[in-house]
């Protein structure tokens, strides 16, 4: 629903994507490995990890603060914004 | 997300964008809406592999120096948008591959001087033409702007008097002209078919 504010676990060893469909949470994806940006979210908060060979943004995403969470990693905890279909 | 919004904007390429920057910048209570997940239409850039390809303009022209705004330039500093300007090098870049002399590799800069220098030094003795050439082109800036003003109704007397060199080459193909001013060859323009000499 349009606004709603989660609370979600998250683990340092799995991709940000896993720790959203755990929580029950259906996160848009469709490679699952960086590259068609399906699941591109706005990162508000917080530092993550993304392997070099996984980072399929675009320049204009990495600038403005969007990731691919099913490429990525959390080092904190963060505030992540998705947009579901 | 309120109810009630001043203007509402449904898609988020170029002309929404700018129809929503523009409302905002005003005052208005602005709703932009895009079914994508990400802004930019035509104009967004997309990944395959290492590259990123970028589809829409080459080049955003009429944009001006910080201090000396064209309209384009203008237009988005109105919207208040924090924008990346990255200045182009060259104006044009001509390959032709081929060998030897055939072999063309021409960077042509910016700037109506330097262009007409750098075109003498690719193509000793063009200095003539080329000057005329960028004449007639700011005589037909200056014609289109004069028609444009009048509602596209130009009174043809004043035309006649006020755009004479524009007149003398307006009824002609854009070819005939470069042929006239030594810049295109004989055959440039025109079909096979003509250039097969038929006596």
């Amino acid at each position: 629903m349009l606004g709603e504010r989660r609370e979600i676990p998250l683990r340092a060893d799995e991709p940000v994507l896993t720790a959203i469909e755990r929580a029950g949470i259906a996160a848009p994806s469709h490679c699952r490995s960086g590259e068609c940006g399906w699941c591109r979210s706005r990162l508000i908060r917080g530092d993550v990890f993304i392997p070099e060979s996984m980072d399929g943004r675009r320049l204009a995403d990495d600038e403005a603060g969007y990731i691919h969470p099913c490429s990525t990693w959390a080092l904190s905890d963060l505030e992540l914004e998705i947009f579901p279909e | 997300m309120d109810k009630q919004y001043d203007i509402i904007v449904i898609g988020a390429g170029n002309g929404g964008l700018s129809a929503a920057a523009s409302a905002c910048s005003r005052g208005f209570k602005t709703l932009l809406i895009e079914q994508h997940n990400l802004p930019g239409g035509f104009a967004t850039s997309f990944r395959r592999g290492r590259f990123e390809f970028e589809p829409a303009l080459h080049e955003l022209c009429d944009v001006g120096e910080p201090d000396k705004r064209e309209e384009v330039g203008a237009l988005i500093d109105s919207y208040g948008a924090k924008v990346d300007w990255v200045k182009l090098p060259e104006a044009y870049r001509l390959i032709i591959n081929g060998e030897g002399e055939e072999r063309i590799d021409a960077v042509m800069p910016f700037g109506k001087q330097a262009f007409i220098d750098k075109m003498e030094e690719y193509v000793p003795g063009s200095r003539e033409s080329m000057e005329k050439f960028f004449y007639l082109a700011d005589c037909i800036m200056a014609a289109n702007a004069a028609v444009a003003k009048a509602g596209g109704k130009a009174d043809p007397k004043v035309m006649m008097k006020e755009h004479p060199d524009f007149l003398k080459c307006a009824n002609y193909p854009t070819a005939v002209v470069l042929r006239k001013l030594k810049i295109c060859s004989e055959n440039a323009g025109r079909s096979r078919f003509a250039r097969m000499n038929l006596s």
